[in-house]
């Protein structure tokens, strides 16, 4: 399972998608929208995609963890449009024989998935509107 | 430089902060055969001078596979212009960093 939707996230759905009989252990991480970021109150997200190329990429990460920790099975999803506090944004669930590999591969997951899959951020806060790129906060237009 | 005789149309789309600089998400763009991707992301800023101009913030990708500035781009080519994601320093995997420039 690799996707990207505007619908709300559901990380057991993400679980059911990778549990296998040999697999003893699931590792989930899901990421949440959060009311703070640097130093800033924010109201609410909105993230865009760009779709076919971002479920592209989440595959070649899927990939780069097979060769890795061959036993290990994965899914990835992330959500786009407006989302609120408390909200999930993002789920990779990653199910292995054993909890070492799914930790593992499931922290290698989140974090080529935050580097490599073009999906971005644009934070609506007290004082305006940012994208955010990396480590930069950048004056959005709208 | 010899005369544009043939010219090659690339399907370009912006994300995110570049398609707000560029005011559209996608659009048409013809430029000589031979161009790069570095040469196609010139000929927007020209139509686009709002654009980014740090070439290292935006990484180009090729009908959805990340690209270097140098790889030249063939008729019908969807070249896609990327500002950083969310979470992630501005490296393009299997690219190297000298392959990026400025305008």
């Amino acid at each position: 399972m690799f996707e990207v939707t505007t619908e709300p996230l559901d990380a057991r759905r993400a679980e059911s998608a990778v549990t296998h009989a040999r697999a003893g252990a699931i590792c989930t991480f899901t990421g949440i929208v959060r009311d703070t970021s640097r130093g800033r109150t924010v109201t609410h997200l909105e993230y865009e995609a760009f779709d076919e190329m971002a479920t592209t990429q989440m595959r070649k990460i899927a990939d780069e963890i097979a060769d890795r920790w061959p036993e290990a099975r994965v899914a990835m999803a992330h959500r786009t449009g407006r989302l609120e506090i408390g909200e999930a944004s993002v789920v990779v669930s990653v199910s292995a024989p054993h909890r070492a590999e799914a930790i593992a591969a499931c922290k290698w997951g989140i974090d080529r998935l935050k580097e490599s899959v073009p999906i971005w951020k644009k934070e609506h806060a007290a004082d305006g509107t940012y994208w955010i790129e990396g480590d930069e906060a950048v004056k959005a237009s709208s | 430089m010899e005369p544009m005789t043939v010219a090659v149309a690339i399907h370009a789309r912006f994300f995110a902060r570049l398609r707000e600089q560029a005011g559209t998400d996608s659009e048409t763009v013809h430029v000589p055969q031979r161009s790069t991707v570095g040469d196609v992301y010139a000929a927007l800023r020209g139509a686009h001078p709002a654009l980014e101009s740090n070439l290292d913030a935006v990484r180009p990708a090729i009908n959805q596979e990340f690209s270097s500035w140098d790889t030249v781009v063939s008729e019908g080519d969807e070249v896609a212009f990327i500002p950083p994601v969310s979470g992630g320093a501005n490296t393009v995997p299997g690219v190297p960093a000298n392959s990026r420039r400025r305008l």
